[in-house]
């Protein structure tokens, strides 16, 4: 199975549920559910159970990311870029951001 | 084609799919950015995002009398927002550097750490900002007790609030400031009433800090999830009668500071965006609900609230912030009835409409005098003889005093009052509280004293 080079970025304070790393490279299976490739959706299930280090319910809701919680890939809004159906490439560059207690 | 029939297929969500990915505003970059229900390049959001914050400042300098070359001071959090405005305000100000607005821009940070148990904000927070040169003040949240975060520079008689919520005015005991901030705040254990106290601390030494500084304005970075969020908590906290001045883009409550809110009309989306495409690194401060779950506290509840109905909803926040803005000060908001902890307005007689409508006598202090439950008792110094209030130590006297505490607070800080836990500490409110009540106690003493002998004055009203 191939695996996709991706780097995370997290900021805003959600970097404190992924030890305190604010950016970090992974690999991740390039089809995480067969026969599909990687999605969001596949990607954000895939950090909770690899990445996360506590308390899911800050990072979670369902199974997309909490209310409040930006995502950027490549520098652009995901609400622009599908979502969870998004499928992840190569290369991409996630920001996850924190904009809850923003003051 | 293919391409064709997959754009057909989209299921129809309640939520609004953008169906064309072009920016809204120039047409013909390709959109990145969904604010709303509009799309946009990254060069039309960031104009747009700039243009809201000039014209609310636009909007502030035409409105006060100063114009230009007012000194100002930026409360800065280190949260993404407070970040963004110091940046938008150096830009701003440095647009034609021989002609600035603001004379001197002085950046102010209060640390909240002591609250935590962690190491102190201030290194990170001056090390972030020190690129824009401008004076920097870190102050520590527990330094509001010195006898000189007071309107007379100098004040060093506090009130304590005793075992059976006895309250006494006496002389700054010996406790650190450290300690008498932790020994309050650890006993609420109410999360709402604690970060109500934090909060009104904290503005109250950010307001005392601008004045001693000789600025004129103090610029708040509250952008409109945020003001949404605490148009509903304020509400539901009681403290609807003050709302207007705690939520508008600007208010001269303050007299001689006045707050500006330049980031009023800003999302905290767009805020965390154009942080990531500046490159501005926000420190993140942790607070006291910080990590907690969401019933932890009302201002957390309504916070999940709102940025939940957001998601689905995407106008939630502008429409709370756009009802919100249209409401206006109450004509009974009087300048001397001014609530001596959270410094804003109280509704005149609120006390006998309080006592009306809610039980506010507990158990133990039944027997004190009936009216309420909080009493102060008055001694500044044991050999001065007497206090500055004039009461001595008899119980009557105590409960007079007491009174007058109640009758300077506003609804809700009477209420948050009530759920400080008296243990064998010394519970202590900093002294620009007691300062407040003494000189409340001195306009109706003047008042009182002007009805006696009115009938013998010959000069109006104003002379006097
Ligand atoms: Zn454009
Ligand atoms: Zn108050």
């Amino acid at each position: 199975m191939s695996l996709l080079k991706i780097k995370l970025s997290f900021s805003g304070g959600i970097e404190l549920l992924f030890d305190n790393i604010k950016q970090k490279s992974v690999e991740i299976p390039s089809s995480i559910n067969p026969p599909n490739s990687t999605t969001m959706k596949d990607l954000i299930s895939w950090m909770k159970d690899n990445l996360l280090k506590e308390r899911p319910e800050l990072f979670m809701s369902g199974d997309t990311v909490r209310p409040g919680i930006l995502v950027l890939i490549n520098d652009s809004d995901w609400e622009l870029e599908g979502e969870l159906e998004y499928e992840i490439k190569d290369g991409d560059d996630i920001v996850f951001i924190s904009t809850l207690h923003g003051g | 084609m293919c391409s064709i029939q997959e754009e057909t297929s989209l299921d129809l969500n309640v939520k609004f799919k953008p169906t064309t990915k072009n920016c809204v505003k120039c047409k013909t970059a390709k959109a990145i950015i969904l604010i709303r229900h509009s799309t946009y390049c990254k060069k039309c959001f960031q104009h747009v995002f700039v243009g809201k914050f000039r014209k609310n400042v636009e909007k502030s300098r035409t409105a006060s009398s100063y114009g230009s070359g007012e000194k100002i001071m930026v409360g800065f959090s280190g949260g993404p927002s407070s970040r963004a405005m110091l940046q938008l305000i150096n830009e701003y100000n440095e647009a034609i550097p021989h002609k600035r607005v603001y004379s001197e821009i002085v950046v102010c940070h209060i640390d909240e750490s002591l609250l935590l148990n962690q190491k102190s904000t201030i290194p990170l927070i001056e090390q972030s900002v020190r690129k824009y040169n401008y004076p920097f003040i870190g102050l520590y949240l527990q330094d509001i007790y010195n006898s000189d975060v007071t309107k007379s520079g100098f004040y060093n008689s506090v009130i304590e609030i005793e075992i059976d919520a006895k309250i006494s005015q006496q002389k700054d005991p010996t406790e650190s400031p450290a300690e008498k901030l932790s020994n309050l705040l650890n006993n609420i254990s109410n999360l709402t009433v604690k970060e109500d106290f934090i909060w009104y601390l904290k503005l109250c030494y950010l307001i005392d800090t601008a004045r001693k500084n000789g600025c004129t304005r103090l610029f708040l970075g509250d952008c409109s999830t945020r003001l949404s969020i605490k148009i509903i908590s304020l509400t539901s906290k009681g403290r609807g009668f003050s709302l207007p001045l705690e939520t508008s883009g600007e208010t001269n409550w303050f007299e001689d500071v006045i707050i500006t809110r330049p980031m009023k009309d800003m999302l905290s989306k767009e805020i965390g965006i154009y942080n990531q495409f500046a490159g501005l690194d926000d420190v993140y401060v942790q607070n006291v609900t910080s990590m907690m779950h969401a019933k932890a506290s009302i201002e957390r509840l309504t916070e999940d609230f709102i940025v939940g109905l957001e998601k689905e909803f995407p106008s939630t926040v502008s429409t709370i912030a756009r009802t919100g803005a249209k409401l206006t000060p109450s004509d009974s908001i009087m300048k001397e009835n001014r609530c001596v902890i959270c410094l804003m307005p109280y509704q005149e007689n609120n006390k006998i409409w309080q006592n009306r409508i809610i039980v506010m006598t507990i158990p133990s202090s039944q027997q004190s005098n009936g009216c309420n439950d909080i009493q102060l008792n008055c001694s500044k110094n044991t050999t001065s003889g007497g206090c500055i209030n004039g009461c001595n130590d008899t119980s009557n006297d105590e409960s007079m005093v007491n009174a007058e505490f109640a009758d300077s607070l506003c609804y809700a800080c009477r209420v948050d009052i009530r759920d400080i836990k008296i243990t064998n500490k010394k519970i202590i409110l900093p002294p620009y509280v007691a300062e407040g009540v003494e000189e409340r106690k001195k306009k109706i003493n003047r008042k009182q004293m002007r009805k006696h002998i009115e009938e013998y004055l010959l000069c109006s009203e104003e002379e006097l």
